[in-house]
């Protein structure tokens, strides 16, 4: 016994000595001061882990678990990244202490010299060499996923349009944009993949398009790899956003091209997105790179408005037949601005072009503005005829102006006659273009200016029946003329009447709308002050009517077109 | 005699009130003038008397890329259907910017009309006053719209030449220094009148489309196709195109690095395709092509 006892301290001394002699290496290493507690057996046991990954996704890597016990121990654990049999990471080489819950270590997809590995088959090794237990095997796969179109998609009927810009650097040039993709992020010249940049860091998301009157450039061309543009909507409705999923990214070893490393043999990927306001769904279950999925998403609101919608795409995989998705860790948002209208856009008759593929961007953005500072909603045809024809008068509520600066033509603002600067009677036709481009052809506009742009940018955006009306002499009471500083009863210095004018309707004249004067509406039309009488949908007929409280004669009027576009 | 002064009185009060009544009304019993463009064109023709306008003969037309205006930027013509215009900006920038407006007509008949128009839709009653009555003699036939802002400063001012309409329109003529307008005008009427008149039967030299082609007339959205335009302009000179993508069928046309014209598809469908050619003269000529596009795939 004693004699054993001896070999058995003999032995034991040794074995600290070793032990001893093994520690050194680590004495370096956090918490090693203190003495090791007497050898414990220990287990290291496989958690729950990313299978498959894209770490070039937002908060993309690897998520491995594992469980070290007992509690009570502690053992030097290694965490390596292998390719094959080589590692290109050490994750973690230091002395753990044990847990009953899982111990959780995170892998960023960068190999020792810190660039993202290219897609591929990987293992992760944990092992702790001193526990007695055998080393842990995850098998990784990196892919890469990313989105390069977005193509927005009618739900159910005709409830989409493109949108169009009217501007081309210094030139007019009608552009909408894109049916197949209004979204696109792919490779431009001399780069060499469309999910990646050259140096493998991953394709930033695009940037709404944020400018109202051109499209996106590219030196004197347009823009043709990289865009967002806005979509529009009918009101209320759930937009479909078609995905196309990219098919190659960069190596950040090589600079040179690599394929997305999916499908996964025996896995199965699928995407999904949500907003602030829900789930994008599809049923979609199984993508591969180059391959399109149907997302639907939230309702958008019910009126015509501006809404700027971030999606978070995610990414999930299962084992084929197996009933449980799991998420491919990070995500890719891109930012989408979605117009609504209340109704399909409409333009003149048989007219032909571009300009009439849907909804002018300005247009839609100046709604969207005007509801704001008018406080008002556009919710159905009458609410945005409102808001267009006292938006585009101005000078009300946080609308310090008319519509792009303009004021009436006549001699209190410096001008003359009322002269038409942007309607051309000839051709039935309104240059909306060069008014939007910062009133290009002169600030002054008269009636028949209103009208056109009255007309059309309101039958743009969904109201129906929309039409001129060509009205009569007109002996004037009081009115207040768009841009002017108020009400007068000598419009023109020696006289006050209107040998013609222009005004709109939707109704064929029972009711009319005058974005370009206010009629007096204190009950006194012929005396100053007046008090505003904004004309949205105002019946024609009876003393609180258009016809009473603009002139004092009878007026005849005539139902015209809606104008062309110019 | 007291009653008939009480009956009167009260006939008085009656009509008085009658009158009070019914006067919201009143105007619409009243016969309205004719309203639409041909009445205004009539009225007009009464006040500013077209008919004894002078007509000089027939021009080729207008060269107005061409003119430079001293101290001013011209920048690229604007051509939509028969007009062309081109603003001019200060060179400066200190002058404020002015717009060209003008049209190419077949005859000189033609151009008086547009500038009855152009007279016929001014919101005023008051006539506009004579470019000659000014002391700017252009055009057969010119007006002028003067400013409020005083001395002399133009709103304004159009005029027709031969078979052209000019009209040259203010920024803002609030704007100091002036543009002179007048000195415009007189600049774009002699440039009119220099060219040699045309028999009276003679075709206005209208550039040619020799051939306009596709490279192919279907295709799937999302696919480029070349496109082969070639112009000869009398005139000589360069052309200006304009492209007319008429849908359903989406895309838009450009000039790339190797000078030829190519058609974007960006959307499936029918595609009527119209290349409107404004030639040096500013008339124009068009043509189209159909084309078929596809889904994307």
């Amino acid at each position: 016994m004693r004699e054993t006892s001896r070999r058995f301290l003999g032995t034991a001394s040794c074995r600290a000595l070793l032990g001893a002699a093994a520690l050194l290496p680590f004495l370096a290493s956090p918490g090693l001061g203190q003495a090791l507690p007497k050898k414990v057996t220990g287990r290291l046991i496989q958690g729950a882990s990313t299978r498959i990954a894209d770490p070039k996704l937002a908060h993309g890597g690897v998520h491995l678990r594992y469980f070290l016990k007992p509690a009570s121990g502690r053992w030097r654990v290694i965490a390596e990244v292998l390719q094959g049999a080589a590692v290109i990471r050490t994750l973690n080489d230091s002395v753990v202490h044990g847990s009953t819950s899982a111990i959780k270590l995170f892998w960023d997809g960068r190999n020792g010299t810190g660039v993202f590995v290219d897609p591929g088959d990987y293992t992760v090794r944990i092992s702790a060499p001193d526990s007695g237990s055998g080393p842990l095997l995850y098998p990784v796969t990196i892919v890469r996923l990313g989105i390069t179109e977005i193509e927005a998609r009618p739900n159910g009927g005709t409830n989409e349009w493109q949108m169009v810009y009217f501007r081309k650097a210094t030139t007019y040039a009608f552009y909408a944009t894109p049916a197949i993709h209004e979204y696109l992020s792919i490779k431009d010249t001399g780069e060499v993949s469309d999910l990646d940049l050259n140096d493998g860091s991953p394709r930033p998301a695009v940037p709404v398009h944020a400018a109202t009157h051109e499209p996106v450039m590219e030196g004197a061309n347009y823009e043709d790899d990289e865009y967002n543009y806005p979509l529009c909507y009918l009101i209320n409705t759930q937009p479909i956003l078609e995905l196309t999923f990219g098919a190659e990214g960069t190596s950040a070893a090589t600079g040179t091209a690599v394929p997305a490393g999916y499908p996964v043999p025996g896995y199965e990927i699928r995407a999904r997105g949500e907003d602030g306001d829900g789930a994008w769904t599809s049923t979609v279950t199984s993508i591969a790179p180059g391959s399109r999925a149907e997302f639907t998403g939230p309702a958008l609101p019910n009126e015509a408005m501006r809404s700027d919608v971030d999606v978070t795409w995610r990414w999930q995989y299962r084992a084929t037949g197996a009933a449980e998705w799991l998420a491919v860790p990070g995500s890719f948002a891109t930012a989408h601005r979605f117009y609504t209208i209340v109704a399909a856009p409409q333009f003149a008759s048989g007219a032909s072009g571009t300009q009439y593929s849907g909804p002018w961007v300005e247009v839609a953005e100046y709604l969207n503005t005007w509801r704001i500072g008018l406080v008002k909603r556009a919710l159905n045809q009458a609410t945005t005829n409102e808001v267009m024809v006292l938006g585009i008068f101005g000078q009300q509520g946080a609308l310090p102006t008319a519509i792009e600066g303009v004021c009436y033509d006549c001699p209190i603002m410096g001008g003359d006659g009322g002269a038409t600067h942007y309607y051309s009677f000839g051709t039935t036709t309104m240059d909306l273009s060069a008014l939007l481009n910062n009133h290009a052809k002169g600030k002054y506009v008269n009636c028949s200016d209103c009208a056109g742009t009255s007309s059309v940018m309101i039958a743009m955006v969904g109201v129906t029946n929309v039409k001129m009306v060509m009205l009569g002499y007109m002996n004037l009471k009081a009115i207040w003329g768009i841009g002017c500083p108020g009400y007068t009863l000598n419009l023109w210095g020696s006289s006050h009447a209107f040998s013609y004018h222009h005004i709109i309707t939707r109704d064929n004249a029972t009711h009319v709308s005058d974005a370009c004067m206010c009629v007096d509406e204190d009950g006194s039309p012929t005396t100053l002050p007046g008090t505003p009488g904004y004309n949205c949908d105002r019946i024609w007929t009876g003393t609180s009517g258009y016809m009473y409280l603009a002139a004092s004669n009878n007026v005849s009027k005539t139902v015209e077109t809606l104008p062309k576009l110019k | 005699m007291k009653r008939t002064r009480i009956t009167l009185s009260g006939t008085l009060v009656s009509a008085a009130l009658w009158v009070f009544c019914a006067a919201p009304f009143l105007a619409a019993q009243e016969p309205a003038e004719e309203a639409g463009l041909e009445a205004q064109l009539a009225r007009a023709a009464e006040l500013y008397a077209p008919a004894e306008w002078p007509q000089s003969a027939r021009r080729a037309g207008l060269a107005l890329g061409e003119i430079d205006i001293q101290g001013y930027r011209g920048e690229p013509l604007r051509a939509a259907g028969e007009t062309i215009e081109r603003r001019y900006a200060g060179a400066e920038e200190e002058l404020p910017p002015f717009t060209v407006e003008a049209v190419v007509c077949d005859t000189a008949k033609d151009a008086q009309r547009l500038l009855l128009t152009w007279l016929a839709t001014l919101a005023s009653v008051d006539p506009a006053p004579r470019a000659l009555d000014l002391g700017a003699p252009v055009g057969d036939a010119g007006y002028v719209g003067l400013s409020a802002a005083g001395e002399g400063a133009m709103s304004w001012i159009a005029f027709a030449r031969a078979n052209v309409a000019v009209r040259i329109l203010a920024d803002d003529p609030r704007q100091t220094p002036r543009p002179d307008l007048t000195l415009v005008a007189r600049t774009l009427d002699e440039k009119i009148a220099e060219e040699p008149p045309l028999a009276e039967d003679a075709p206005l030299p209208r550039p040619a489309i020799q051939s306009f082609a596709a490279e192919r007339f279907e295709c799937r959205a999302g696919e480029v196709l070349r496109l082969d335009l070639a112009v000869e302009d009398p005139a000589g000179g360069p052309y200006h195109v304009e492209w007319i993508v008429g849908g359903p069928g989406q895309g838009y046309v450009e000039r790339r690095e190797d000078g030829a014209w190519r058609l974007y598809t960006t959307g499936s469908g029918a595609i009527r395709l119209v290349a409107e050619v404004t030639g040096r003269f500013g008339t124009m000529t068009s043509r189209a092509i159909d084309l078929q596009v596809g889904a994307e795939r």
